[in-house]
């Protein structure tokens, strides 16, 4: 089945509106989970298109599409690191999720379904 | 017709959601030209403890000023003794006014119901809407309603049933919660919702029926294994009435099996995304079931949880029981879950009559390995045999258990009398007659069930080492250790259940003894026990903000501790996550660091290189700066 990769996660509202309407300026960072310190960076022109989810306090649900070849960074804010630490993978401290996944869709369906949630958030 | 749909007492529960069965019912008589009221007195009740006694007078009370002509009583298995007593309550009240009863358990036993409650004027099998209506209509109409499919009735001093038959179409169900100003309060429950609840949750109705036959299975069968859903346009209306109404955000979508339908879940998700509604849903699933890339979008759509019933680590076990999960297509599942944020409970069925104890060890195994792959909810439940499941027909020998009464029980003492009631009629009670099994006692297997569920809760990575080392020796073992030692009671547990580590302090001293008492473990086997012990010990006393003090082999900051530990703990989860041996090499003195960076956020690490402690705080390793780490991944 044909394969597009996505960064799942969510934007402030009016950086995923913007992102949508194609208006973002700089790199994008998406939040892998609401009030995680966890973030994926992307830069615009690795953006294949952008399908928007509900809001919920202020943070919009999005699926970024990457387009080929893509490179995204993982940030994690808020602890130090001039030393050698290693994560330990412990769901019971908090949730641990990959910058990218695959989603086995037709690109021409993302296409479509990424049009539909702009002409929507247009709307 | 005037009618009151009685909801009996139902559990200990503050919060309490609408009673669902009842809601469908009362907008569908009331479309189809009834009045209804329904009298819930789960709700009722709470906060009374004198509940036990008082909901029959609460009844009598209603009765008097609605004055119906009708009473409907609906009753899951645990209530129904209590939905017994409001159905001679009624008649006692007014013998005139008819009773009628369904739902979960006197719709799969009606002709036993009625046997068995001579007050009791008609049950209805199954699917109750079409059939409620259509005896109000009969009554109305002075006509007999004998002739109704579903129906069970008296006839001439003789029970007389008739044939089960007609699903309706739920695209007919009318909105139910637009038009039930006049028969239910719903800001009463709303208002039961701690301020802390997030999200606050209620439950709707997606849907009915799974198409599957798992031997163990009751709605199933009860639903006629026949897939249907509601349109979707209706389940987004009911969801924005109750977020815009209640500021209910978090929607529990009750259905078997709503999964099956892969395209229904692309056009829900796309319907979610467009109504743009804040809010979270949940649904269950099977993980043979490939969703493929619907995963992304269902998270994107507001998907928070699923509820999974695995069952068995046993492959013998599945194909009996006809579930057939394969273990790869669990762990594939839970973990593809976990990548992408997405909560999983998974529930395991013990006590399988032929079940051994070996095939019980790796279940629970099983079960500690998945909450390390991610998983949020490890549950193991008994077996039970409720009818209309195939494996309640099979006659299975059994005896009543009081100890699963009990955890049912709508109140928090069981009165002698209702020990006594049910204990003697098994064909209407069959839940409370536990199967014999050769994988344990009934209190082996009740002990299996309290302890295990805890402590996977509590201390996954302890249970999931100690699972390892012990393989299938680790029931017999540990049923030889509650022989000496005794075992945790569900009263001592819930003794204390603000947080998981009161929960921890009974069960380390019991797993400490039954480590000690054991022959098998190797020395370093013990050893690589005595890490995780030590690693799941500091791990719940810092994330429940127990105050820690500087101490040999422990340096305590704000916002962090590390502590010396004889495993290499990242290490340790990566050779279980990814299905690995355990070895003598994972003993390797290490620092491990565990950090909060704000109220709910923890992160844990391991150093790398063997290093002291003060070492790791000389370096710096722990103070607040900007960026901990910054990593590429390519497409």
């Amino acid at each position: 089945m044909p394969e597009v990769n996505a960064v799942v996660g969510y934007l402030p509202d009016a950086a995923a509106k913007a992102l949508a309407a194609g208006k973002s300026k700089g790199p994008v960072e998406v939040r892998l989970e609401p009030g995680s310190e966890l973030y994926v960076r992307i830069d615009p022109k690795d953006i294949a298109g952008t399908l928007l989810g509900p809001s919920k306090k202020g943070e919009t649900g999005v699926q970024v599409f990457l387009n080929d070849k893509a490179k995204v960074e993982t940030l994690s804010r808020g602890l130090a690191a001039d030393f050698r630490l290693r994560p330990i993978k412990d769901f019971t401290i908090g949730p641990l999720r990959p910058p990218i996944v695959a989603i086995y869709a037709s690109p021409q369906l993302i296409k479509e379904l990424i049009s539909r949630a702009n002409e929507l958030t247009r709307g | 017709m005037r009618v009151l749909l009685l909801h009996p007492p139902l559990n200990a529960s503050r919060e309490v959601t609408p009673p669902l069965g009842l809601c469908t019912l009362a907008a569908w008589l009331r479309v189809n030209g009834h009045e209804a009221r329904i009298l819930d007195l789960d709700l009722e009740i709470k906060g009374d403890p004198d509940g036990a006694n008082t909901y029959l007078t609460k009844l009598r009370t209603e009765l008097a000023d609605y004055e119906p002509a009708a009473v409907g009583v609906t009753s899951m298995y645990n209530n129904s003794l209590h939905a017994e007593r409001l159905i001679r309550a009624v008649k006692a009240f007014d013998s005139q006014i008819v009773t009628v009863a369904g739902g979960s358990h006197f719709g799969a036993l009606a002709h036993q119901a009625l046997r068995r409650i001579p007050e009791l004027d008609y049950a209805i099998e199954g699917e109750g809407e079409q059939c409620f209506s259509s005896i109000l209509a009969a009554l109305e109409s002075n006509q007999s309603p004998n002739n109704i499919p579903r129906l069970h009735y008296r006839s001439n001093g003789e029970l007389c049933s008739n044939k089960a038959e007609g699903l309706i179409d739920l695209g007919t169900l009318p909105s139910i919660w637009t038009g039930l100003e006049e028969s239910i309060d719903l800001r009463r429950y709303a208002d039961t919702l701690s301020p802390y609840s997030d999200p606050r949750t209620i439950y709707i109705e997606a849907g009915r029926g799974c198409p599957f036959a798992c031997t163990f299975c009751a709605t199933a069968p009860f639903w006629e294994r026949k897939y249907r859903v509601k349109p979707i346009p209706n389940l987004i209306d009911e969801m924005r009435f109750l977020y815009e109404e209640f500021g209910y955000d978090g929607f529990m979508l009750v259905h078997d099996l709503l999964t099956v339908d892969k395209q229904f879940i692309n056009d829900f998700c796309d319907a979610m995304m467009d109504s743009r509604l804040p809010v979270q849903w949940m649904a269950n699933h099977r993980t043979d079931l490939n969703l493929h890339g619907l995963l992304p979008k269902m998270k994107s759509a507001g998907c928070w949880a699923m509820f999974f019933g695995v069952e068995s680590a046993s492959a013998r076990l599945q194909a009996e029981m006809r579930k057939g999960l394969k273990r790869e297509g669990v762990v594939s599942t839970i973990t593809g879950l976990a990548d992408l944020g997405i909560d999983s409970t998974c529930s395991f069925v013990i006590g399988f009559p032929d079940e051994t104890p070996q095939e019980l060890s790796d279940t629970i195994t099983m079960g500690a390995e998945l909450k390390i792959l991610g998983a949020g909810m490890i549950q193991f439940h008994r077996l039970r045999t409720w009818p209309p499941a195939p494996l309640s027909r099979k006659g299975l020998r059994a005896e009543f258990d009081f100890d699963s009464l009990q955890l049912d029980y709508p109140f928090a003492d069981v009165p002698d009398e209702d020990v006594a009631l049910i204990s003697q009629d098994h064909e209407f009670f069959a839940g409370y007659f536990a199967p014999y099994s050769t994988a344990g006692t009934f209190a082996q297997l009740a002990d299996v069930e309290l302890f295990f569920t805890q402590a996977v809760a509590a201390a996954p990575l302890t249970i999931a080492v100690l699972g390892r080392i012990m393989g299938q020796t680790l029931v017999p073992s540990f049923f030889r250790a509650t022989a000496v030692h005794g075992c945790i009671t569900r009263n001592d547990v819930e003794a204390d259940t603000s947080s998981l580590l009161p929960i921890w302090r009974l069960l380390r001293p019991f797993i400490e003894k039954w480590i000690d008492s054991e022959e098998r473990p190797e020395p370093w086997q013990r050893a690589l026990l005595d890490g995780v012990i030590k690693y799941d010990d500091y791990r719940l006393r810092f994330s429940n903000n127990e105050e820690l003090s500087d101490e040999p082999g422990i340096s305590v900051g704000e916002n962090q501790v590390a502590f010396m530990n004889n495993v290499e703990i990242a290490e340790l989860f990566e050779t279980l996550q990814a299905n690995r041996q355990l070895t003598p090499d994972l003993l390797k003195e290490c620092a491990v660091v565990l950090m909060r960076s704000d109220a709910n956020t923890y992160r844990a690490y391991t150093t790398i290189d063997s290093i002291d402690l003060q070492t790791v705080f000389a370096s710096g390793a722990i103070k607040q700066t900007t960026v901990l780490s910054a990593s590429t991944t390519s497409v």
